[in-house]
């Protein structure tokens, strides 16, 4: 009971990831229980179940781009400084060029 | 002579010793002294168990030094008191030698000078003391000037000389402020580089959106909670990576047992309610972690002569309630009660619920008690939140003799004692010829202590005591490689 409890009330601010793969899980056992008895399911089994989904969605997102972020700004640190010459010069003639078009 | 009572139980030891405020070592010695010199081997075991255990960090620098300030204290006692001063990290060690300096220890100040002379050249030869020294460089410049520890060259050139060439850490910390924000953040994350000193060295660099994120990286839990609301000025909610950054770092923190409290404290000044809610599910998680065993009844005071610690007496309770596993009853009581089963209600629940409790009434700790007998509750221990001061029937301790007969066990009772107006000698009358545990939290009582005494609260009376005797004692040549009992040999390891 404490799940359902949980499954009908919770803040998705309040769990961390593995609570709301945890209740999403509970959430689509209780449909296709509901199914199996042939039993109407109330509207709370999906509202709640979208806004579970929902939220997993997002913090994996989330959780991609700051890893992505990470990675980055490790592959950064790393360079030598060869690299960092060769980026700068990159910049050095797009600027050139930028300058050249405004006709400076 | 006072009338309460001053018997030194090794009960009453223990909570005397669990409760002192932060950042006042003094308080530990009137007590820490007796118990070190009645109970030696007992004080010894209290050492290391509050080692494992404890949450405030001013007794685990206190308790070793107290009981080496002891003369009749045994040396082989003393050597675990030693052992556990090794352990410490360098900011601690130099606030337990300045406490030791200041106690005067006689006849062990020169085997704690050694020590610390020991521990530093141990440092000196680990892998890490670079990030050590990073972190304490204050405070190791100190220690070396106190023990008169005669640095190593490459420490000398780093520490005193501000000289960098061999230092590579301290040349990237340098370095963090010319570097672009991605490199520096990327750097932040491959060096380790600790969040307050990364902070420190970046400027106005640390409200960039890839530093932020490296910083929320290498944040504790503790700085992760209490720098929140930096964190939501500088873009938290709004940032997906910053987003995916916290939720993994609260991920880390909910298994901390470090200052679960500050936790408390930090989601009331959050006033978004997301990240409210973020940090409350954090603080449940954390105390979760840390409970205690069985079904209880806190039993917290309403009375009239209550009302200069109402507050603070709620908020024991309600934090007293959800640091209880099991099932959980918080009966308010003046001369009648008033219950609230709190059983999985989250602390800001708890405290929601009991915010309208005024002070009013006489005082009969016993209707509470009375009311779970009534209503056929059983229950494993009894906290009491109270002055102590009962002056009305039914009176706990016959209700109690009534509630043990019909459960037929004793459960042991905790008193968390609060200051109030009554007459002391109702206290007296209370406490005197019964089996409970008082924890004084009239004067400088801490908040933050709290969960170090909840610890110490066991279904069975004598089973912390057990359980504390059964805790093993270390050895210094355990914690240390080159133990010394003189500066002569020291700088003579030193010199080869």
């Amino acid at each position: 009971m404490h799940q359902l409890e949980q499954f009908r009330n919770f803040n998705v601010d309040g769990l961390d990831i593995d609570e709301l793969v945890a209740l999403s899980l509970f959430g689509r056992q209780l449909r296709t229980e509901y199914e199996a008895h042939q039993l109407e399911e109330p509207d709370w089994v999906d509202i709640q179940l979208k806004s579970l989904r929902r939220e997993i969605h997002a913090r994996n997102a989330d959780r991609l781009e700051s890893r992505r972020v990470e990675i980055n700004a490790r592959l950064d640190s790393l360079k030598t400084p060869g690299q960092k010459k060769a980026e700068l010069l990159k910049e050095r003639e797009a600027i050139d060029k930028q300058l050249k078009a405004v006709g400076a | 002579m006072s009338i309460e009572s001053t018997t030194l139980t090794k009960n009453r030891i223990i909570s005397e010793l669990s409760k002192s405020p932060h950042g006042s070592l003094q308080e530990y010695i009137p007590i820490g002294k007796q118990a070190a010199a009645l109970e030696p081997e007992f004080f010894a075991h209290l050492i290391a168990w509050d080692a494992l255990h404890g949450q405030v960090r001013d007794a685990k620098v206190a308790l070793p030094l107290v009981s080496l300030s002891v003369l009749a204290f045994p040396d082989e006692l003393a050597d675990n008191s030693f052992a556990h001063l090794a352990k410490l990290n360098p900011r601690e060690l130099l606030k337990a030698y300045r406490f030791g300096l200041q106690l005067k220890l006689p006849s062990r100040m020169r085997r704690l000078r050694c020590l610390v002379s020991s521990y530093l050249q141990q440092l000196e030869s680990e892998g890490h003391w670079q990030r050590v020294a990073l972190q304490h460089r204050r405070v190791l410049k100190e220690l070396y000037a106190l023990t008169h520890t005669k640095p190593s060259d490459r420490v000398d050139k780093v520490l005193f000389k501000n000289d960098y060439t061999d230092a590579y850490l301290f040349q990237n910390v340098a370095l963090l402020k010319t570097m672009s924000p991605s490199e520096a953040a990327g750097t932040i994350l491959e060096k380790k580089i600790p969040f307050l000193i990364a902070l420190g060295a970046l400027g106005k660099k640390a409200k960039d959106p890839d530093v932020v994120l490296a910083l929320i990286n290498r944040m504790t839990p503790t700085e992760l909670v209490t720098n929140t609301k930096m964190l939501e000025r500088l873009g938290l909610k709004t940032n997906p990576a910053l987003r995916g950054a916290f939720e993994l770092a609260l991920s880390k923190a909910s298994t901390s047992k470090a200052n679960v409290l500050k936790t408390t404290r930090a989601a009331e000044h959050i006033e978004d309610k997301e990240l409210k809610t973020k940090l409350q599910g954090l603080q449940d998680k954390q105390l979760s972690s840390m409970s205690v065993e069985g079904n209880w009844l806190v039993l917290a005071d309403k009375s009239g002569s209550m009302s200069a610690a109402i507050e603070a007496s709620k908020l024991v309770a309600g934090t007293l309630a959800k640091l209880v596993k099991g099932q959980v009853w918080l009966v308010f009581f003046d001369t009648t009660p008033q219950s609230i089963d709190v059983t999985s209600l989250t602390l800001d629940q708890i405290r929601h619920v009991t915010q309208y409790i005024q002070a009013a009434g006489g005082t009969s700790i016993g209707c509470g008690l009375r009311w779970m007998l009534e209503m056929k509750k059983e229950v494993d221990g009894i906290a009491i939140v109270s002055d102590g001061c009962e002056n009305t029937a039914p009176e706990f301790w016959s209700v109690y003799k009534q509630y043990s007969d019909a459960f037929g066990k004793e459960v042991p009772v905790y008193l968390y004692r609060f200051s109030s107006s009554d007459d002391p000698a109702y206290h007296y009358r209370f406490v005197t010829g019964h089996e409970l545990q008082e924890f004084d939290c009239r004067v400088g009582f801490d908040y933050y202590s709290l969960p170090n005494l909840v610890a110490t609260m066991r279904t069975n009376r004598y089973s912390l005591v057990d359980e504390i005797m059964s805790t093993k004692l270390l050895k210094l040549s355990d914690v240390l490689k080159n133990t010394f009992s003189s500066k002569k040999e020291v700088r003579k390891n030193a010199s080869a």
